[in-house]
């Protein structure tokens, strides 16, 4: 059949009702879209990595994160009612780097803000801070472990030193893999051509990063009050 | 491509060149959906000829055979089949089909070549990531029949991997076949939540201009729901695999308990709970099930419209009762666990939830047999391989409200009546809706049609083959026939109830369908080559978007211009339309005819 075929704008094109013909049914009837959502983010549905699709990636990833965590908590709380679960004396590295992780996440937002105020100076010491906060947060943790294999309490020792062994590590690792996307990140936007994508990919890393902050404090609470 | 009355202008991308980046490291979703379903049926096959040579130990245990020997000289010596032998191969037939075939063909498969283009977007939104995803699954696959190949051979705790067997070596098997497994696993479910992040991000945020939620076709809702259940329940898998990894590796002890001998031997762990396992494994298996079945509860919805020339009866119905299942199946694994050691009130209360299942469920078929009356049916391949599914879904269906109570459960549990039942409702349904898809949208990947003689045949022959090697197994688990095991020799009980008979008939059911499955495997081969051309770019006459771009679609799926959708996804029979069917591309102005001057 005969169509004409035309490009439109963006804007959708919105049909007279009116000169529709009647159906005699009813409920066939063309509509005009309702519900939520339609025409995605707007984007034409090009432009494969824009930012509010990376935010609502972390937003996902997060979900899947927090329900794997949530199954190690649940077998905790499972495994600790038994009678050979002897509490666990945290190492005191765990605080340094407790702090060292609450810093990063402050240094990674006020990064945020410079970009988005387009003050790059401002912005390479902020990165700068957070990798290297990152880095010793992972280093602290490192000791933790080391302080904990000191006094000779390995992976095996007890259940509760398994679980610590475990979700501190599981989580290094996350926060690890971070870290690795915040570099790769950082020498994009610290490149002067950096654009608006670069600021919301940002913004996207930054909600990871603060999610490793939270996802930690929950973790701390759990190791030092049942660990 | 005239169908699309309007469209948006996109920047075009060109497809890559060189065999390597266009056939085996491609980012194209589409060349990912072809090599995933490639996969699944390598892994299909597998799977089949591993319950081949169960239904042949189970028929003749003292027979020797001289072929099986010379393939399994650890698992078959003197020809005959070792009964821990046995074991493994039920354990990789359980794993391979749950896994390689049931979980990536509807997801994997034909939601990574159709969602895309269904929602009117010319890529996933993670093009990178779908190519990773897959290649991890493929990774595990080969991991996974590696464990074959190990020192000790398969494992053989079950698809379930139950500890304390799973957990200790030599409780079972010596040998690290069982770790092969675990890492497996675990590297399936890394693939399965980056894909299904893949999936979710794709379909809220890559929809085409005027694509609403609710005009999205069934299908691509099976596909989201089949995510949300796939990001939230493989995580669980993952860390309960790793846990029992520890266990088995680093002498930990999540799920051994005290006071184990094995072999005479004292085992020195203590304080881990069995159970805590079920718990978690069936917390992610449950909603396994539906990460097979909703796919494949869309794709027939789509079919059934399709050749019924009808709009889906209830479309916001079968959304609402997807959601029902995605959320019900969270909270009904205690189900598998009734006769595990558990409070009576759990019992009750995951027993209530479970029949709650039966309403979505039962709004689904009805709105399958709704879409269908009164239409005007046309009875091609993919309508009948659909239709078989609605049969299949209900009679595998009805055995899940017997198992869902606690107390016939008790005597049901972990007979073949529970084989029968899941057999049905998550593999031969699927399967069969599988086989509709690739009927179905074989002309659209493909250029040509499959063999329509052929392709009946093969309904008609897997049709009836699954009732007969499933059916009987009913009537086994009502005489109390248990599962998994070897052989049943010494247990008269069985042998007055006709056991013998029953499973002769179906090892030789078994054979017939393995059969058809081949027809399948030669149609599909055939059709590749020398098929029937498909009558232009809509050869079925259906609405959504992949039947308006070209055959098979280009690399970007709309070659630049993505159409601007104005309408549902199924309007069939449209009265007073021009054709029987309106395009959700189409402009009213395609659809209807002129109205008639004034005073007529």
């Amino acid at each position: 059949m005969a169509v004409t075929a035309a490009p439109v704008e963006l804007e959708r094109p919105r049909r007279e009702t009116a000169e529709r013909p009647t159906t005699g049914g009813g409920g066939f009837r063309p509509r005009p879209p309702k519900g939520f959502g339609g025409g995605g983010d707007g984007s034409s549905g090009d432009g494969f990595q824009s930012g509010d699709r990376l935010r609502l990636a972390v937003w996902i990833g997060i979900a899947g994160i927090v329900m794997f965590f949530a199954a190690i908590s649940s077998a905790m709380v499972v495994r600790r009612i038994s009678d050979d679960w002897r509490t666990l004396p945290m190492p005191p590295a765990i605080w340094v780097s407790t702090t060292l992780l609450l810093l990063s996440s402050g240094s990674f937002e006020v990064g945020r803000r410079q970009l988005k105020r387009g003050t790059l100076r401002g912005l390479r010491w902020a990165v700068a801070a957070t990798v290297a906060l990152g880095l010793g947060f992972l280093g602290a943790q490192l000791v933790g472990w080391s302080q904990l294999a000191e006094r000779g309490v390995f992976l095996a020792s007890n259940p509760s030193a398994s679980f610590f062994y475990l979700l501190t590590g599981a989580h290094a690792l996350h926060v690890a893999g971070g870290l690795a996307a915040l570099g790769v990140l950082a020498v994009r936007v610290l490149r002067p051509d950096s654009g608006a994508p670069r600021t919301s990919m940002f913004a996207a890393a930054a909600l990871y990063w603060h999610f490793m902050d939270l996802l930690w404090l929950y973790l701390l609470a759990l190791l030092v009050m049942w660990g | 491509m005239p169908e699309i009355s309007q469209y948006v202008e996109v920047e075009r991308h060109a497809p890559p060149q060189g065999f390597l980046s266009k056939w085996v490291f491609s980012t194209d979703h589409k060349v990912i959906g072809i090599q995933y379903l490639a996969l699944a049926i390598v892994a299909a096959f597998t799977g089949m000829a591993l319950s081949l040579l169960m239904r042949i130990r189970l028929v003749a245990p003292t027979e020797p055979k001289a072929w099986l020997e010379a393939l399994f000289p650890a698992g078959a010596p003197g020809g005959l089949m070792t009964p821990e032998f046995y074991l493994a191969v039920l354990t990789m037939h359980g794993t391979i089909m749950v896994f390689m075939v049931l979980t990536t063909a509807p997801q994997g498969g034909f939601g990574n070549y159709f969602l895309p283009i269904q929602i009117g977007a010319n890529d996933m939104a993670f093009p990178r990531l779908n190519m990773l995803s897959f290649w991890l699954t493929a990774l595990s696959f080969v991991v996974l029949v590696g464990a074959f190949l190990v020192e000790g051979g398969a494992p053989i705790a079950g698809w379930t991997a139950y500890p304390p067997l799973s957990a200790l070596d030599g409780a079972a098997i010596a040998g690290n076949g069982q770790d092969w497994w675990l890492v497996s696993i675990a590297i399936f479910c890394l693939a399965s939540l980056l894909s299904a992040l893949n999936f979710i991000v794709t379909t809220l945020e890559m929809r085409t201009e005027g694509m609403t939620m609710l005009r999205l076709p069934l299908t691509v809702w099976g596909w989201f729901c089949t995510a949300v259940i796939a990001l939230l329940a493989f995580g669980v898998l993952l860390a309960a695999g790793i846990l029992l990894l520890m266990d088995r590796n680093f002498q930990t002890s999540f799920f051994i308990p005290g006071g184990l001998v094995i072999s005479d031997q004292l085992v020195d762990r203590s304080g881990g709970s069995p159970i805590l396992w079920q718990h978690l494994f069936w917390f992610f298996g449950h909603p396994e099930v539906y990460i097979a079945i909703l796919p494949a509860m869309g794709i027939v919805s789509h079919v059934l419209a399709t050749f019924s020339r009808k709009p889906v009866f209830g479309y916001k119905a079968m959304i609402l009762a997807m959601g029902a299942i995605v959320t019900l199946g969270f909270v009904v694994w205690g189900h598998h666990m009734f006769v595990s050691g558990m409070s009576p009130y759990s019992a009750f209360v995951f027993s209530l939830l479970t029949m709650a299942i039966g309403v979505p469920s039962a709004i689904k078929t009805f709105n399958w047999i709704g879409t269908m009356w009164g239409g005007n049916l046309r009875f091609t391949a993919p309508m009948l391989y659909a239709i078989g599914f609605v049969s299949v879904f209900v009679a595998g269906g009805i055995t899940g409200i017997v198992l869902g109570q606690p107390t016939l459960d008790q005597y049901f549990h972990d007979t073949y009546f529970v084989v029968a039942h899941f057999h049905l409702i998550m593999g031969v349904a699927t399967v069969l809706a599988m086989f509709a898809g690739l009927t179905y949208w074989f002309p659209k990947m493909f250029g040509r049609h499959m063999n329509e003689t052929l392709s009946k045949i093969h309904f008609w022959l897997t049709f009836f083959g699954v009732y007969a090697v499933f059916g009987p197994m009913h009537f086994l688990g009502a005489i109390g026939h248990p599962r998994r095991y070897a052989e049943t020799t010494g247990l008269n009980y069985l042998a007055e109830g006709g056991a013998d008979f029953l499973h002769m008939f179906i090892t030789h059911s078994t054979y017939t369908l393995v059969a058809a499955q081949a027809l399948f495997l030669v149609n599909v081969v055939w059709s590749l080559f020398a098929g029937k051309k498909a009558a232009g770019d809509n050869p079925w006459q259906a609405t959504t978007l992949e039947w308006a771009t070209a055959t098979p679609p280009p690399y970007d799926n709309f070659a630049g211009r993505l159409p601007v959708v104005t309408r549902g996804p199924y309007e069939y029979s449209l009265p007073k339309a021009k054709r029987d069917f309106a395009m959700q591309c189409n402009s009213d102005d395609a659809v209807f005819a002129p109205e008639p001057a004034a005073g007529d």
